[in-house]
């Protein structure tokens, strides 16, 4: 089975002779496609259907590939993932992988995942899918928020009107789970269609003619016909290899004429004809009783994107943010761990056995020495690292859950503009505070290539993770507050400027916000879990090799005497740049490996220090090169040349702020 | 199953007195005329996908510091720059 993820448009891998489409044997066999809008709970009923945990938030857009998996009870039936559509024709990268598994997967039967109170938008792409000419199940999710509002649906009456099975779920919940199991078997192709304007429809019958016989397609003629209208891109590409390019220019012709009938885009009067139908339908089946409140969930919301109140209301969970990640997570977890279980129970013990029962001194060295593999990278690692990132994902987990980061995109919008963003950056650079790489992963969810590479540089320039804060703020509140807002500041002075610097450098246009603002709910402990443990499953296997890798090379360095030598070597920027013991030249390079390794081997040099010195080696530390892990991570999704124009830009830029800020605070006088 | 639709969209020039949606106060039902000219192709499609299509009625919850619209059930928020580009009727 090909994977529908990675396949490029379909037609391009295969045969070159154009062919009508005949559906490869063994190619996806029956089964079942979920299809829906964004964040309407598709993932959610994927993972109840087949046990297989996606990535599932209260968040548009989380779903960016198909995810396959398989339904146990429906006689291990494959079932597809797709992500969300707004509508088809598929207009961004993620739904063009839906227009994608729709004509890959011929047979299969149709899920369609819509929101129960939002039910004209779910009957709008219903009157679309069922067309398709493919047994269909029309599943309507999140009934308890609909009927919280005051929205009551009569399934029964919708079936009628539809002519397909519609069952009401509540999917986090596994409300309707059994009887959707029960419906998707017995699913048959709906006896539905919708008329379109008389133009419209004559242009479908001219369209069907010259497509290939109806059982050679993956889709019923009339609704590829339907998408072909819209212009949907990757159908077009799709008919242009099956049909060859001869056919495809007579579709085109035909389409063109169409056009001249309407003033509005061909897209935009299908989509009309779409939404009266659902408008109708929805009026007969939907009992709307007027609520004279609002909910408390409801008016949190309202809060939290107040333009006055809203502000506080953030200060608020950056508290709590802070309280939980901050002074739980990095003051009592990791003094817990590192002083009681590790410094007093763990590495002595360790140290004896090894003591005991390994006879070589270099043997030894390496693993309990002062780089050693166990003292240094396993104890950082487990003991101060973990508890943190921990704690940091359960925090990220549940503000997800909550739908609180939607409304958070609303409120910090306008502070984005200046740096060529919306709001929607503001959940990778919050995540950035956690895992960088992760968070360069995440920005797949911006809408440009434009405004992905700003976050990226972004975030591998000024956001520090979660480990070198943890480091920092340890460091920082053994000086005192001023230190701590002095580093706060100029780090965000950076940030800001080189962000609007890159806006005007990087071509392209600011992409304005739009965004649905999902129910403010209380966060499911089972979610945030599942969620955290996917994260911090995906962490330990990023970060524990390479902290094994960077206290190996530094003890090889060490042992083969290159150590002092590299000291040396950069005494010259590190003590007369930055004015800092040449010994720190260490913890510049430990930062190459991880930027948390290179706070923390300042960390070691402690008392040697005076506050600037501080100051000054972390400003600069948490400007220089991100770790190499989200190295490694920007390769992989800009490409190496972009990856090394970042790195030529972000080490010079780091220390020669480091040295500036070492000029500012001496000339004021500050923490000599 | 039929459904016609009843009366095919040819041409639908907003209707005088309409006001862009980013000019209506909070709290205001508001009923979608349609859009202004310069409002892209995909643009509309979006918001037509969202229910936002002419003669539906819809809540504006805030203008600052976004628009905000309720329609059905769904939040949705705008930027300024979007909701000059909707043309609406104020219903009383």
């Amino acid at each position: 089975m090909t994977s529908v993820a990675t396949t490029p448009p379909p037609g391009l891998t295969t045969s070159s002779t154009p062919s009508p489409a005949v559906p490869e044997p063994g190619k996806d066999p029956a089964g079942l496609l979920l299809v829906g809008q964004p964040n309407v709970g598709k993932s959610v009923l994927f993972h109840a259907l087949t046990g297989r945990y996606v990535t599932v938030s209260n968040y548009p857009g989380t779903t960016v590939e198909v995810s396959r998996g398989i339904a146990k009870a429906l006689n291990n039936l494959p079932v597809l993932d797709t992500p969300g559509v707004i509508s088809l024709p598929s207009r961004t990268g993620d739904e063009h992988a839906t227009t994608r598994a729709l004509l890959q997967s011929a047979g299969a039967t149709l899920l369609q995942v819509g929101d129960a109170k939002n039910l004209r938008r779910s009957l709008q792409l219903t009157a679309l899918m069922a067309e398709m000419g493919r047994p269909m199940v029309l599943a309507l999710n999140m009934v308890d928020e609909a009927e919280a509002r005051g929205a009551h649906i009569d399934a029964e009456a919708l079936a009628n009107e539809l002519g397909l099975p519609v069952v009401l779920t509540v999917a986090p919940r596994g409300k309707g789970v059994d009887k959707l199991r029960a419906a998707i078997p017995s699913a048959s192709i709906p006896h539905f269609r919708l008329e379109y304007a008389d133009e419209v429809e004559l242009a479908l019958d001219d369209l069907a003619a010259l497509l290939p016989p109806a059982e050679t397609l993956p889709l019923a003629p009339r609704a590829l016909g339907l998408l072909f209208l819209a212009g949907d891109s990757v159908l077009e590409a799709w008919l242009g290899e099956h049909l060859g390019e001869e056919r495809l220019e007579s579709l085109r012709a035909r389409r063109e004429l169409l056009q001249q009938s309407f003033v509005e885009p061909l897209s935009a009067v299908l989509q009309q004809a779409r939404m009266g139908f659902a408008d109708r339908i929805a009026n007969r089946v939907l009992r709307q009783v007027t609520l004279s409140t609002a909910s408390l969930p409801q008016k949190i919301g309202y809060l939290a994107v107040h333009p006055l109140w809203g502000w506080p209301f953030l200060l608020g969970v950056l508290y709590v943010l802070y309280w939980f990640v901050g002074d739980f997570g990095a003051g009592t977890l990791v003094g817990l761990l590192e002083e009681d279980v590790f410094g007093k129970v763990v590495n002595p013990w360790f140290q004896g056995l090894v003591e005991n029962h390994v006879p070589w001194l270099w043997l030894k060295d390496l693993l309990i020495g002062p780089y050693g593999l166990w003292t240094m990278g396993m104890t950082y690692a487990l003991a101060l690292i973990l508890p943190i990132v921990t704690t940091f994902f359960i925090a990220f987990g549940a503000l997800e859950d909550s739908g609180y980061f939607a409304r958070l995109t609303v409120i910090t919008n306008r502070s984005f503009t200046a740096l060529g963003l919306n709001g929607r950056a503001v959940l990778p650079m919050v995540l950035g505070l956690g895992c960088v790489t992760m968070a360069t992963l995440t920005t797949r969810i911006l809408q440009s290539p434009r405004e992905r590479l700003i976050v990226t540089f972004l975030l591998a320039l000024a956001i520090p993770c979660s480990a070198q804060l943890g480091v920092v703020m340890g460091m920082l509140s053994a000086i005192s507050l001023t230190a701590g807002i002095i580093w706060g500041l100029t780090v965000l002075c950076i940030l800001i400027t080189v962000g609007a610097l890159a806006n005007r450098v990087i071509k392209g246009k600011r992409i304005p916000l739009m965004t649905e603002l999902p129910p403010m709910r209380l966060p499911v402990i089972s979610n945030v879990l599942t969620k955290t443990l996917a994260r911090l499953k995906w962490y330990l296997i990023e970060v524990i090799p390479l902290f094994l890798v960077g206290s190996l090379l530094l003890f090889v360095l060490d042992r083969v005497g290159a150590l002092p030598w590299l000291t040396e070597a950069g005494e010259p920027l590190v003590t007369g740049w930055l004015g800092l013991p040449k010994e720190a030249s260490s913890a510049f390079l430990m930062g190459f490996l991880r930027r948390d390794f290179g706070a923390t081997g300042l960390f070691v040099l402690g008392s040697a220090l005076n506050p600037r010195q501080v100051v000054v080696g972390i400003v600069t530390l948490t400007l220089f090169i991100p770790c190499f892990a989200s190295l490694m991570m920007i390769v992989k999704e800009h490409g190496k040349a972009r990856a090394l124009a970042m790195l030529c830009l972000i080490m010079p830029t780091a220390f020669f702020l480091g040295g500036i800020l070492n000029r500012i605070l001496a000339f004021i006088g500050w923490g000599a | 199953m039929n459904a016609r639709h009843p009366n095919p969209v040819k041409n639908t020039p907003p209707a005088s007195g309409a006001t862009p949606l980013v000019s209506v106060p909070a709290g205001k039902q508001v009923k979608i005329a349609g859009f202004t000219p310069e409002s892209s192709e995909d643009l509309r499609e979006r918001l037509l996908a969202y229910g936002l299509i002419p003669g539906q009625v819809i809540r504006v919850q805030a203008q600052r510091p976004v628009t905000v619209v309720v329609i059905e059930h769904t939040e949705l928020a705008l930027e300024r720059v979007l909701a000059q580009r909707i043309l609406v009727e104020l219903l009383a």
